[in-house]
């Protein structure tokens, strides 16, 4: 039931399905040395600086603004939103930043402390500006991460450890699937030299599937190298800067491919999604 | 063309090391340049050269040394004048 550009509400039946694939991710993802860390789904504006996704996105990104001013400028906004029209400058940017994608506040809590090493189970709502129309781009999504902090061979060697468990996954579920290698969406001019980057250093792979016919990723393993190691001041053992990696499964993305391949009943779904999901 | 390129290695792409120090055929990423700061070298040698990378141009390799922008720089006022 959509609620506005890009919005979303659903059922009982989707939260169950939410529920099914948070307990599939856990058996798959988390194992007795995993760290396991929520956040709410806003980052502090130092953080969302440090991690230099405005670099990177900034057409994605998302501010929290909240209204500052005095009694005058209350009455002024007051009037703007009755009427439906332009809001005055009053309300401005806070010093939170919607979380664009859930890993990012796990990266500081390993600042400034010595031999990083660690696998991390996280999860958050994220916000990312694009609204849209197309299939599964969703402005407000849930997101499934693991992250890697490490030696930068630990992480290669997790990073590349999950291309078979995600396609796994993802088939468990009776879904087709294949792993593709990809580029993130970067903005302007600089976006073709930081995809090809990406795509010749082999630094991102997608899980897609299809929804309603259309191609989309449902999950995606991406190697940071030591980006958010020298932007955080990571360390791995042996003083190096920290290497990082993630693979997040997007929630939505998933129920909506199951919905688009065995219908809106859930007790018509096969018995291996049923299994995968609720056994 | 050397020294200004230089100079806008100095100024955009965050090396360890002074430009002038460096062999022309030296890995710049391996010096300290990031992806980001590769693109800023890029946008800045634009607007130094009026000049436009075309996309073929646009790769890691292609920024990867002195030598390597050298080339393609040069293409491109070739072509442009």
């Amino acid at each position: 039931m959509p609620t506005g550009d890009g919005l979303f509400g659903w059922g009982a039946e989707l939260e169950e399905v939410f529920t099914g694939l948070d307990r599939l991710l856990t058996r798959v993802g988390r194992d007795a040395g995993t760290r396991v860390l929520r956040f709410p789904p806003m980052i502090s504006r130092e953080v969302f600086e440090q991690s230099e996704f405005g670099q990177s996105f900034p057409q994605l990104f998302g501010t929290v603004h909240a209204f500052a001013g005095d009694d005058r400028d209350h009455v002024m906004l007051s009037r703007a939103m009755a009427e439906r029209t332009a809001w005055p400058d009053v309300v401005r940017p806070t010093r939170y930043v919607l979380t664009p994608a859930a890993c990012y506040p796990v990266y500081p809590q390993y600042a400034g402390r010595p031999d990083a090493d660690a696998v991390v189970d996280t999860s958050s709502y994220c916000f990312r500006h694009e609204p849209s129309e197309e299939v599964g781009r969703l402005v407000a999504f849930r997101q499934r991460e693991f992250v890697r902090i490490g030696t930068s061979r630990d992480v290669d060697a997790w990073f590349g450890s999950w291309r078979d468990r995600a396609l796994t996954v993802i088939r468990s579920l009776g879904l087709v699937a294949r792993c593709e290698p990809a580029a993130d969406p970067f903005f302007g001019r600089g976006a073709r030299l930081l995809a090809s980057g990406q795509r010749e250093q082999g630094l991102k792979y997608e899980i897609i599937t299809e929804i309603d016919g259309h191609p989309v990723a449902v999950a995606s393993c991406n190697n940071h190298r030591d980006h958010f190691g020298r932007t955080f001041g990571i360390e791995a053992s042996g003083g190096e800067v920290a290497a990082t990696s993630c693979i997040g499964f997007g929630q939505e993305r998933i129920a909506f491919a199951l919905a688009s391949a065995f219908g809106p009943d859930l007790t018509g779904w096969p018995s291996e999604t049923r299994d995968a999901l609720w056994g | 063309m050397r020294d200004e390129l230089r100079q806008v290695l100095d100024e955009y792409a965050l090396l360890t090391v002074s430009a002038a120090s460096l062999d022309p055929h030296d890995n710049l990423y391996e010096k300290g340049m990031t992806s980001h700061a590769s693109v800023n070298v890029m946008l800045a040698l634009e607007e130094r050269f009026d000049i436009e990378f075309p996309d073929y141009m646009l790769t890691r390799a292609a920024f990867a040394t002195i030598a390597d922008i050298e080339r393609s720089v040069a293409e491109l006022l070739g072509v442009n004048s």
